[in-house]
Formats: structure tokens, C-alpha cells, sequence
């Protein structure tokens, strides 16, 4: 993605900055990638908590991924300047939003996951496999629904 | 009644409630009528736990209202010393007002911190009330939460008591009705909570005249809850008091799975527990590893400890405790949000039940016992699963580990899932079949036989094969001959039978697609394969299933859509020629009561029930109800296909 090498890119005197391919979008995207985990993974320990009596440490995960949201969210605020990092489409407007999640969906679903499939069946897990192949399947309807609310917002614009 | 500045008041208290009756009752539905029942019915409970009160009758009218009448003392009738109105009236009409608010009319309740009965009233199209107390009966009706006249004297009686007569309001609970045998639950619940307490259920539209009063308590329900299962030991007591709190437990370990606990403040039920419950749970888990570490059960150098959910598998327990300004999660009070709580039962368990296995080895071995058998199955749960991955790699899948799943099954094979023996299930795999009379059939991983027995009679012979000698046994009570072998490498001929039949088993089995070209080879040009199989509702409940299914079953490697699995049949050479959808609820306690499933898994299958997202509700349905307790909608689906001729 980036045509930067270690070095910050060099900014001359009078020339505004551009966020893309530089550095810094870079170190968002992955501190985005890596707020975004930490939630999924604060979340999955608070069910653990509340499962095994921990109802206090169940309440701090569940707060800490709940302000995570807001960094997260802080760094998409920038990165909406230069597009969702996942299928590298435009993001912003409702419109542009949907046509970005469709674009992620079809990515996954068409070629990540199947190959993802293929990759269990052939190392021996047939059951990861099985649980790829179910993501793929359930991430094809989603493309349909987003579909439909992109005509939606046509219907909206006219 | 004057129209004045104090009236104004009690209205709007009353009309926020009709405004937002999900806030104070949960819902409109069926839920937020059983609230309105036990909202008067723990009023009535409340007075029994200030020793005032012997008897309750719930009586559901032919007319859908209802009544709940106790022999307490009697709402009082003396005016309100603000209002100056009757503190019956204020009562029923006052949001937050009531007996219950730092006075000394009781020292511990359970009523809705005073919304009680206002709000019972507000959400009534009427409510009439009547109150005996000083030998008078004095009477008042209401609609929708406003008086239509003063209270009243009707007539003379020696007696006390209350009995609050409503109808829930049809604009806010249209179509709502309530569940005879939740609501009778609920009351036998209360008569086990207070010994001696009758409470008696009439309902006029059935005749159903039951009273439940009983003399054993807590121990008493612990034993009821346990109907059906073997208990390991005598029911364990303990009761005490600590940091002001009275704590009242009866624990049983059965043979059984299942964790059931139950657990109340103040006799409200508390179904997602709180901190009381948090508190005993880990009192038990200390208690149950402190003993065993003393008595050297556990490895002290390696650390070995045993969890909690591990200990707390197959423990029927009832929890009661009683204390003053409890905290409540919502209005509706399903967990207990009381710090104090948490330490003071922590404690008090902790030691009694220490004091009480140190009393009583014997009982305290079995507990350890049982609490270690579920720790080591857990261990091996996970192995099974690892083991069948690796062993796959090379050569074959692993017998042995599918021996061992299934040998142990067997013992309680047909009480493991509704499903196994369900009629409608049976008759669907037999109607689609298409051979003639004398045709030659292989029920294959036959189980106990039930699939292949409901073809007899349609059929010349039915004959099995499976892999453990327990299910062997159990089939050949059914079929005509049992073989012993392997679906991956069938000991059959090509062409040798007319019809193979199969339910439920290719989900279990990796690499699905030989057992399939095995049967497609044993079976005879244009016979016919009839197969059942559960499967998601569609692609959107798919990964949600993946996730229950998994956690109750370590073999389950193969998630098939209805679509997924036409595919398996149709790769392998079949033609589908039908397919037939069967739908069934069932509890789903029962089928995570397994020894498959461990009981960590059991807490994580119905937390995936509890938090299922929105597209999964609306794709699979399924029910919780308001014990906590699922129920699955299964999906079955039977497949026909057949061999091409040639």
C-alpha cells in the first residue's frame, strides 16, 4: 500500500500534508486493526467472567471495550479522509459506506474464506473448515442486504 | 374525588407508568402480566415473611381477571398522615409509597420498592381491593389507576386479611396470556420458600383447584428439583446469618449434568443471579478445593485446582437470602446488585460448608469425587476433538475416541434428546421410502435402531451396523441382524442392498464424503438412500449454530445448510428426489445434559441463546422463558436420493 520507507515522508516548505500513503495512515489503519481486536477480545472475556462469577472483572471488560469503541472510532474519523482500510473502497456518506461494506463482504466471503476452507481441509480441520465455510454462506446473504439498502438510497436521492 | 393540586400528582406518577409499562413490568407481553401477578402475590408473601400471613389463593376468574387473596393484617385504612387520604388508597395509587420505605411495618420485603401495587393498578382496566381489618371489610374500585369512589365499609367480619381483584389492561397487554404452569411454578416455589405458607392456584376455567403447602423448605424443593435424578448424598442445609443478612442453602450433587441453581432475596426469584449467587458460588468452589487440598485429593505441587463450573456440575442448590434495602439490576429485579451481599454469603458458605465436610467425609468424597470426574472430562472432551484432528491427518479418523463418546452415551441413549425416539421424525424417514415391499435395508451407525425399526414394517429386512458393542446390543432388540463396523470402509459387497438409511451421524464424521461414496457403493443401481439431518434455518443462523452445536459436541465437524448437504449427496453420484422439513422444540437442558458437553460449554451454549443477535432471532426460532429456561425449535430436514440406474 504505502510507498514510504522508514523514513517519515518530508515535508516541503507550503505543502499541505496528504494523509495518503503516508506513514501516518499507515499507524492508524493499524492501531484501528489493533483497538478493533482488543475489543472482540475484552468482549469474549467479560462472557467468561460473568460465566465463571466475576461479575467485577465482567463489568471492567465490558467498560474498557465499550471506551475502546470511542478510540476506534477516533481513529476512523481520520482514516475517513483517505478510505475504510479493509477493502481499500471511499467511506463517509451512507451511500459510499454501503457500497465499501459490500466490497469487504464479497472479499471475504468469495475469496478469503473459501480459500480459508480450503487451507483447513488440506492441514487436517475439518471442523475450522466447516466453520469457514458457514462465514462464507452467512457473509453472501449479508451482500443482498446491503444491496437492498443501496437501492435505498437511490430511491432516497431522487 | 377532589380535583386539587395532590391529585395531579398521584395521576402523572400512574400515567408514566401506562406510558412506558415496559419499564415497570419488562413487557406487554405474557411476561409483564406475571409481573402484575407477582407483584400482588409477593405482597401477599411479604406479609407471610413478617409472620402475618398463612394462606394465599391465586385465583384466575373465568372473566381473564384475577385475584390474589391473603390473611394478613390488612392493607391499613387510617388516613395518611400527609396526604390525608386512606394509606390503602395511597397505596394503590401513590408511585414509591408503602409500608416498605424505612418504616418498621417490616423489616425485609420483596414488593417492587413501593411501584408495587400502584403499579399493578395503573396497568389494570379495573382493580377492586378489599381490606379486613378492626372487623370491618372496607372496599374500593379503581379504573386504570383512578378511584371510582371513596373507600367504603361493606360489611362486618372477624377476620383480617387483603384480597386484590384485577383485570390487566387490554390496551397495554393485548393478546398477553399467561402460563398456568409457569404461574403455578412460581407459587409452589413460594409455599417450598415458607414453610407452612398454603398457597393454593384456582382456576375457574379449568377446575383446577391445587394447594401447595409444605413443611420441608428449601431442602424440600432441592429434593423436587431433583425428580428423576440420582442424588450422590443427603441434602446439604446450611443457615445462617452474617453481616445482617440471613442465608438460608440446600445443596444436592445428582448424577446428573445439569447445574441448577436457584437463587432468591427476599423470596423474589433472581434469575441472572447477582452477587448473593457469585458470593456462594465461589464459597463452593473454595470450600470444595480447601477440603480436598487438606486431604490431599489434589496435586499441591503441581497447583492443581478444581474450577468452579467444574465442581458446580450435576449441583441442584436453592439460595435464599433475606435482607434489608436490597439493589436490584432494573425494575424487574433479575440479579442482586447489593455489594454486601457478595462477602457476607462468600463468607458464611465458605465456612459452613468447610464445617461441614470436615463433619461428614463420606458426603464430602463424593462431592470431590464427582467435582474431579468433571474436571477430567473436560480434559478429555478437548483431547477427542484434538485427537480425531490429528489422527485424520495420516491415516483414518480414530475409532477409539467415538468408542468412548458413544459407549458412554449408550447407557441413557434415548433420554439424551426428544429428537431420538420423536414419532413425527421417525415417520417422516419412512414415508419417503420408495422400494418395494421385500426390499433389503441397512440402517447405518444404527444406534439403538429406532430409525431402521420404523421402516419394518414396510420393508423385507432391516438390518444395522455400528461401531460400539453397547449400541449393538441395543439394536439387534430392534433389527433383524447387527453388523459391527465402520461407515469409512463398509463390510458389504457393491450392490448389496435395496435402501440405506441414516440419520444424524454425517456431522460427526470428518470427511463426510467417503462414508457417503461407501453407502453409494453398497447400494444396489436405482436404490434409495434416505437420510435425516439437523441443520440451520439458513445461511444467517449457520455460524450461530456452528457455535451451540460445537460447545455441546467436540465431534462436530461438519456445519451442512440443507443446501450444503443436497451438495455432499449429490458430488457422491445421488439424485435428491425429495426433501422433507420436520420442526420440534424441545428443551434444550436436556440436550447439553450430556457427558459430551462440559458444564462450562452448558453456561457458554446458553449465553449464545440469551445474547443471540437480532438476524439469528429472526431466522431460528427458539424461546427462553422466564425461569431461564430455552427451548430450541429444531430443523430437521430428510433427504431421499437415489442411486442412478447405471
Amino acid at each position: 500500500m504505502s510507498n514510504n520507507g522508514d523514513t517519515p515522508q518530508q515535508l516541503q516548505r507550503g505543502q499541505a500534508p496528504s494523509l495518503i500513503g503516508s506513514r501516518t495512515q499507515e499507524n492508524l489503519e493499524q492501531a484501528f486493526s489493533a483497538d478493533a481486536q482488543a475489543i472482540q477480545l475484552f468482549g469474549y472475556f467479560a462472557k467468561i467472567a460473568r460465566i465463571e462469577g466475576f461479575a467485577e472483572a465482567a463489568r471492567t471488560w465490558e467498560e474498557l471495550a465499550e471506551s475502546q469503541q470511542q478510540f476506534t472510532h477516533g481513529h476512523l474519523d481520520f482514516l475517513k479522509r483517505v478510505g475504510e482500510p479493509l477493502a481499500r473502497q471511499r467511506m463517509g456518506e451512507t451511500q459510499q459506506n454501503l457500497i465499501a461494506g459490500i466490497a469487504i463482504e464479497q472479499l471475504d466471503a468469495a475469496n478469503r474464506l473459501e480459500e480459508m476452507a480450503k487451507t483447513a481441509h488440506a492441514e487436517g480441520f475439518p471442523d475450522i473448515a466447516s466453520w469457514f465455510e458457514s462465514l462464507s454462506d452467512a457473509k453472501r446473504v449479508r451482500i443482498q442486504r446491503l444491496q437492498g439498502d443501496l437501492e435505498g438510497t437511490h430511491g432516497e436521492n431522487r | 374525588m377532589s380535583y386539587d393540586a395532590g391529585t395531579i400528582t398521584v395521576l402523572s406518577g400512574l400515567e408514566a407508568i401506562r406510558h412506558r409499562p415496559a419499564m415497570y413490568v419488562g413487557s406487554t407481553g405474557a411476561e409483564g402480566v406475571h409481573h402484575l401477578v407477582d407483584e400482588v402475590v409477593q405482597n401477599a408473601v411479604d406479609e407471610a415473611m413478617a409472620g402475618a400471613c398463612s394462606s394465599i389463593v391465586v385465583t384466575l376468574h373465568a372473566d381473564g381477571s384475577m385475584s390474589v387473596e391473603d390473611n394478613g393484617r390488612g392493607i391499613p385504612t387510617d388516613a395518611h398522615p400527609e396526604l390525608g387520604r386512606p394509606a390503602c388508597e395511597v397505596v394503590l395509587t401513590h408511585v414509591h409509597a408503602g409500608g416498605k420505605f424505612g418504616g418498621s411495618g417490616y423489616h425485609v420485603a420483596g414488593g417492587l420498592h413501593g411501584v408495587g401495587l400502584s403499579c399493578v393498578n395503573a396497568l389494570s382496566a379495573w382493580l377492586s381491593m378489599d381490606t379486613w381489618r378492626g372487623g370491618q371489610q372496607h372496599q374500593q374500585r379503581f379504573t386504570r389507576g383512578n378511584p371510582d369512589h371513596d373507600l367504603k365499609v361493606v360489611g362486618e367480619e372477624d377476620r383480617t386479611g387483603t384480597r386484590i381483584h384485577f383485570q390487566p389492561d387490554p390496551e397495554i397487554f393485548s393478546g398477553a396470556t399467561l402460563s398456568k404452569s409457569d404461574l403455578a411454578r412460581r407459587l409452589q416455589e413460594q409455599a417450598f420458600l415458607h414453610p407452612g405458607l398454603q398457597v393454593r392456584l384456582i382456576d375457574e376455567g379449568t377446575g383446577l383447584d391445587q394447594a401447595y403447602t409444605y413443611d420441608t423448605g428449601i431442602v424440600g424443593f432441592v429434593e423436587h428439583l431433583n425428580q428423576g435424578r440420582s442424588p450422590l448424598h443427603k441434602t446439604l442445609h446450611l443457615q445462617g446469618e452474617a453481616d445482617g443478612i440471613q442465608v438460608n442453602v440446600a445443596l444436592q450433587w445428582t448424577g446428573s449434568y445439569a447445574e441448577t441453581i436457584s437463587s432468591y432475596v427476599n423470596s423474589i426469584r433472581t434469575p441472572q443471579g447477582g452477587t448473593h449467587h457469585d458470593g456462594m458460588a465461589h464459597a463452593i468452589t473454595q470450600a470444595v478445593n480447601g477440603y480436598a487440598l487438606a486431604n490431599r485429593l489434589l496435586n499441591a505441587e503441581a497447583e492443581e485446582e478444581i474450577a468452579g463450573y467444574d465442581i458446580r456440575e450435576g449441583l441442584t442448590c436453592v439460595l435464599s437470602v433475606k435482607m434489608p434495602q436490597p439493589e436490584f439490576e432494573g425494575q424487574t429485579k433479575t440479579a442482586l446488585t447489593s455489594k454486601r451481599a457478595g462477602p457476607a454469603v462468600e463468607g458464611f458458605i465458605s465456612q459452613a460448608l468447610t464445617s461441614y465436610m470436615n463433619a461428614n467425609p463420606s458426603i464430602a468424597a463424593t462431592i470431590v469425587g464427582k467435582a474431579l470426574e468433571a474436571s477430567r472430562a473436560r480434559a478429555a472432551a478437548r483431547r477427542a476433538s484434538e485427537r480425531a484432528r490429528y489422527q485424520l491427518a495420516d491415516a483414518g479418523i480414530d475409532k477409539e475416541v467415538y468408542l468412548a463418546q458413544f459407549g458412554i452415551r449408550s447407557k441413557n441413549w434415548h433420554e439424551s434428546a426428544i429428537w431420538l425416539t420423536h414419532e413425527e421424525l421417525l415417520q417422516t424417514h419412512a414415508d419417503l421410502t420408495r422400494m418395494p415391499s421385500d426390499a433389503r435395508v441397512l440402517d447405518v451407525c444404527c444406534g439403538s435402531g429406532v430409525v431402521g425399526a420404523s421402516f419394518k414394517d414396510r420393508v423385507g429386512s432391516v438390518e444395522g451396523l455400528d461401531l460400539t458393542p453397547e449400541m449393538i446390543a441395543m439394536a439387534e432388540t430392534r433389527l433383524d441382524k447387527v453388523h459391527r463396523g465402520d461407515v469409512y470402509d463398509l463390510p458389504f459387497e457393491d450392490n448389496s442392498y435395496d435402501m440405506v438409511v441414516n440419520r444424524e451421524v454425517l456431522h460427526l464424521l470428518p470427511r463426510p464424503e467417503q462414508p457417503v461414496s461407501e453407502i453409494f457403493r453398497v447400494l444396489k443401481p436405482g436404490g434409495q438412500f434416505v437420510v435425516g439431518q439437523l441443520v440451520p434455518y439458513s445461511a444467517v443462523d449457520a455460524p450461530w449454530f456452528f457455535r451451540v452445536v460445537k460447545k455441546k459436541q467436540p465431534l462436530f465437524f461438519n456445519n451442512f445448510t440443507q443446501e450444503r448437504f443436497r451438495s455432499l449427496l449429490t458430488n457422491a453420484g445421488f439424485e435428491v428426489v425429495d426433501e422433507r422439513e420436520v420442526l420440534q422444540w424441545e428443551d434444550i437442558d436436556l440436550w447439553i445434559d450430556t457427558h459430551e458437553t462440559p458444564n462450562l460449554m452448558r453456561h457458554e451454549i446458553r449465553d449464545l441463546y440469551y445474547n443471540a443477535p437480532q438476524e439469528v432471532r429472526e431466522a431460528h426460532p427458539f424461546e427462553v422463558l422466564p425461569n431461564g429456561a430455552i427451548r430450541d425449535c429444531w430443523r430437521w430436514v430428510v433427504f431421499s436420493a437415489i442411486k442412478p440406474e447405471a
